[in-house]
């Protein structure tokens, strides 16, 4: 057993993590925040558990969370866009809890 | 060298769990976002520590350093007020009610999700000791498919040949994602939005001289090495957030033809590259033999430019709309 264990786990811990600060955290900022350290943590996992023990890892969880990468900085600017949106609408509307 | 290497694993990957921690534990969101940015910059060293370099360069490019540049431009953007308004509440000054526990039952469902997560992994971790190692997985497979397509960056040839569906669609979301920022208004700025400071403005010409001639290099590098289309280009839109924030003439982006062109290229390429082989009577995104490289080189070329101009203008937030005169800044 290798070290590189740790990795998994810690991704693991991470994706809690923003899973418990998605649902539990009242400012949207913290919501969108949270929900890309879920997205870290699921692919600390997903190229962790890939890895063989040897000098790389297997290249297709890696471009699977390439991919990931890019595609949650999309989703996170539309985020980030309609947040902006509501907090001219409505500023108090972006901490609101329920 | 096994002690040393469980040391820095350790230490990393605990650092990685309490920058997480302290992110969404954080009382004001500026904190939890510089938290959050540490945190990516930590994870893009596990990605070097794991063999993944490609993702390290994107993790540190895109996930810390773009991420975090939009929470920090949206948190600006929201007011004074509220910042000042949080700050007092930081301090105690005028403690808000505390939140009666808002959904104890959504606590419980994340707390259930996380364990059968945590139960997941430890189940994986058994199997992993068990067996001493993992199997290869996938690697070898995509190595001998490698020498037939030509292409030899393993992640290269999985994201532009193997499943090239994937980085079709992901273009489409990219160019999708500036659609609907756009689609959501304009952003209206003062005249000037900030002080042109000269001395940013030269230093913004000299570094993105820099930044693009390290994009070009990690687009030539991506068909052998780490590197690649989506890095370059991530690069390039460090260059265009610097403008922005030095020269307010950079706001004028959306407006401008070229730059809309630009937008589309990736996906416009892609498709492009997809549709011929089938003019040839193979099918979607099948290149002939051999020709994969020459494919992937200009997709990669298409893609860097095309994704610069996407993070830009997903970073400004919006088509903009410079006020030219007073009376025209206080319209509604």
């Amino acid at each position: 057993m290798t070290s590189l264990v740790l990795y998994p786990l810690a991704g693991v811990v991470a994706l809690a993590l923003g899973l418990a600060g998605l649902v539990t955290r009242p400012h949207l900022l913290t919501k969108v925040l949270a929900f890309n350290l879920m997205a870290t943590g699921a692919s600390l996992l997903l190229v962790g558990l890939g890895h063989d023990g040897t000098a790389s890892s297997d290249p297709v969880p890696q471009a699977m969370v390439l991919t990931g990468i890019v595609v949650s900085v999309s989703a996170t600017a539309v985020a980030l866009a309609i947040i902006a949106r509501l907090s001219r609408l409505d500023p108090d509307g972006v901490e609101r809890s329920d | 060298m096994s002690l040393a290497a469980w040391v820095f694993d350790g230490t990393l990957t605990l650092t990685l769990v309490v920058l997480g921690w302290g992110a969404v534990a954080a009382r004001d969101p500026f904190t939890g976002i510089v938290r959050y940015i540490t945190f990516g910059l930590m994870a893009a060293l596990a990605w070097a520590r794991l063999g993944a370099p490609d993702l390290a360069l994107a993790e540190a490019a895109i996930g810390a350093g773009l991420t975090g540049a939009l929470l920090l431009s949206t948190l600006g953007r929201m007011g004074l007020r509220q910042a000042s308004r949080r700050a007092g509440e930081a301090l105690g000054a005028a403690p808000r009610a505390p939140t009666p526990l808002p959904g104890m039952a959504q606590a419980w469902s994340g707390l259930v999700l996380g364990l059968s997560l945590a139960i997941a992994a430890v189940i994986g971790g058994v199997a992993r000791t068990l067996h001493g190692r993992n199997g290869p997985g996938l690697g070898p497979l995509v190595d001998s498919l490698r020498e037939t397509s030509g292409i030899d960056s393993p992640v290269a040839v999985v994201l532009l040949d193997l499943r090239g569906y994937d980085t079709l669609l992901e273009t489409a979301v990219l160019f999708t994602a500036v659609l609907a920022v756009w689609c959501l208004g304009v952003i209206r700025f003062r005249r000037p939005p900030w002080p042109v400071d000269p001395v940013l403005a030269s230093l913004a010409r000299v570094v993105t001289a820099l930044l693009v001639l390290v994009a070009a290099y990690l687009l030539q590098l991506g068909l052998h090495g780490p590197g690649g289309g989506f890095q370059a280009g991530a690069v390039l839109a460090a260059a265009g957030v610097l403008w922005t924030l030095a020269d307010r003439r950079a706001l004028r982006l959306g407006e401008s033809r070229l730059a809309r062109i630009g937008l589309t290229l990736g996906l416009g390429a892609f498709l492009v590259a997809a549709v011929i082989p089938m003019l040839a009577g193979r099918s979607f995104l099948t290149y002939a033999a051999g020709s994969a490289p020459a494919w992937a080189w200009v997709l990669e070329t298409f893609i860097a430019v095309s994704v610069g101009l996407t993070l830009t203008a997903l970073f400004m937030g919006g088509l903009s709309e410079i006020a030219e005169d007073e009376a025209e800044e206080r319209a509604p």
